[in-house]
């Protein structure tokens, strides 16, 4: 008795132990994707780091029963959008008064290069603004398209067909690139 | 589609907040989920222990009050806060949000769906909260009244007990079904239009 005890113990121990390690695993790879959504979502820093914390929870509470049915990017990207999908809905009336200039921005240097780096700058913050704007499934897909998921991936998070998908990308990516001419940095 | 293009590129380019440690962020979930946890089980035991202390109180005044109408409100008010006590953990008023390991659209319905159940409770906390107490107080108001009557010093302060607790009741209904249920609406609003969005692809 005392020995099958011992025994379930150690399972425990090591089932904790190897859901910890998934976890950090799990969360240092996908990390720049996770900032990369939560930004789309949220523009105060503070906030964002709030909602990167809530998705890391969600994942760490869903990870038992994760059994691979689907992928794990798409496993982990349905989790990070379904917590978004509920912060955002609370934080909504305060995010639509912030101001969409990202904090933190950093002055231009006087480095030769400066010019091009500013450019560039410009150009990324541009698309965060221009995905912000959009409209919250456009905004989903969007950037589950940009972090690399196929349409068929897109499908398994966000349950829209990936001939809907398809449609869609094209009139958003047409919609980025046009907000981008319009500010004069398009490519 | 899934080649990296230039739009990918400087999507994925994007400046981001320092990076964590897997540890540190493990360490940090894990304190938020308990402290979450803590605050669920405090205010659990909390709404228990007031609603026994409550009931403690109106039915030990119920004893010693010779009052027929004062002792039938104690009795009432007393049976009304187990009753609040056992419709909340019954309908589970703050129940914990929709498994977040489901297509978006699920998701969506089922969040729908728990925001239409707490929009429903809140709506009808006059019936299963404020009745129960208000009634009770309002019998036990009438005995004291009765009581003040008999006696023969029956003057308008015994109006100010009444007041007091009708405004308050006022109050508890207008921050139930009209400012939180107009948060909620907002709330079911948002999420019921992203739904319809999806079904119209």
């Amino acid at each position: 008795m005392v020995a099958e005890s011992a025994i379930a113990d150690q399972t425990i121990k090591l089932n904790a132990t190897a859901r910890s390690s998934r976890f950090c695993e799990l969360f240092e790879s996908y990390q720049p994707g996770l900032r990369r959504l939560v930004a789309a979502y949220v523009t105060n820093p503070m906030d964002r780091e709030d909602l990167l914390q809530d998705i890391a929870a969600g994942i760490w509470k869903s990870l038992p029963d994760f059994r691979g049915d689907a992928t794990e990017r798409t496993w982990i990207y349905r989790i990070a959008h379904n917590i978004a999908i509920r912060s955002s809905s609370r934080q909504r009336a305060r995010s639509i008064h912030e101001s969409l200039i990202e904090a933190g921005f950093e002055h231009p240097s006087t480095n030769p290069g400066a010019e091009h780096e500013l450019l560039a700058e410009e150009r990324r913050r541009a698309l965060m603004n221009g995905v912000r704007e959009l409209a919250v499934l456009d905004r989903q897909i969007v950037t589950l398209h940009l972090e690399g998921l196929s349409a068929a991936e897109i499908e398994d998070v966000t349950g829209v067909s990936r001939g809907a998908v398809a449609t869609r990308l094209t009139r958003i990516r047409q919609r980025l690139a046009e907000r981008m001419q319009a500010e004069g940095i398009g490519s | 589609m899934n080649k990296p293009d230039d739009l990918e590129n400087l999507w994925k380019a994007q400046p981001v907040e320092t990076a964590m440690g897997g540890e540190e962020m493990r360490t940090i979930v894990l304190k938020k989920i308990a402290s979450f946890d803590r605050a669920i089980r405090l205010r659990n035991r909390a709404e228990i222990i007031a609603a026994l202390l409550v009931s403690g109180f109106f039915v030990y005044f119920a004893w010693i009050q010779r009052n027929g109408l004062e002792r039938l409100g104690s009795i009432i008010i007393a049976a009304g806060a187990m009753w609040i006590i056992y419709y909340i953990r019954r309908h589970g008023i703050d129940s914990g949000d929709p498994n977040p390991n489901q297509t978006m659209a699920n998701y969506r319905r089922a969040l729908a769906l728990k925001y239409e159940h707490q929009i429903r409770l809140l709506r009808n906390v006059k019936f299963w909260y404020l009745l129960p107490l208000y009634v009770g107080l309002l019998i036990s108001s009438a005995g004291l009244l009765q009581e003040h009557a008999q006696k023969g010093v029956l003057s308008w302060t015994d109006a100010v007990g009444p007041l007091v607790y009708t405004l308050i009741f006022v109050g508890i209904w207008w921050l139930n079904e009209v400012y939180t249920v107009r948060k909620l609406q907002r709330e079911h609003a948002q999420v019921t239009s992203e739904a319809k969005e999806e079904t119209q692809c």
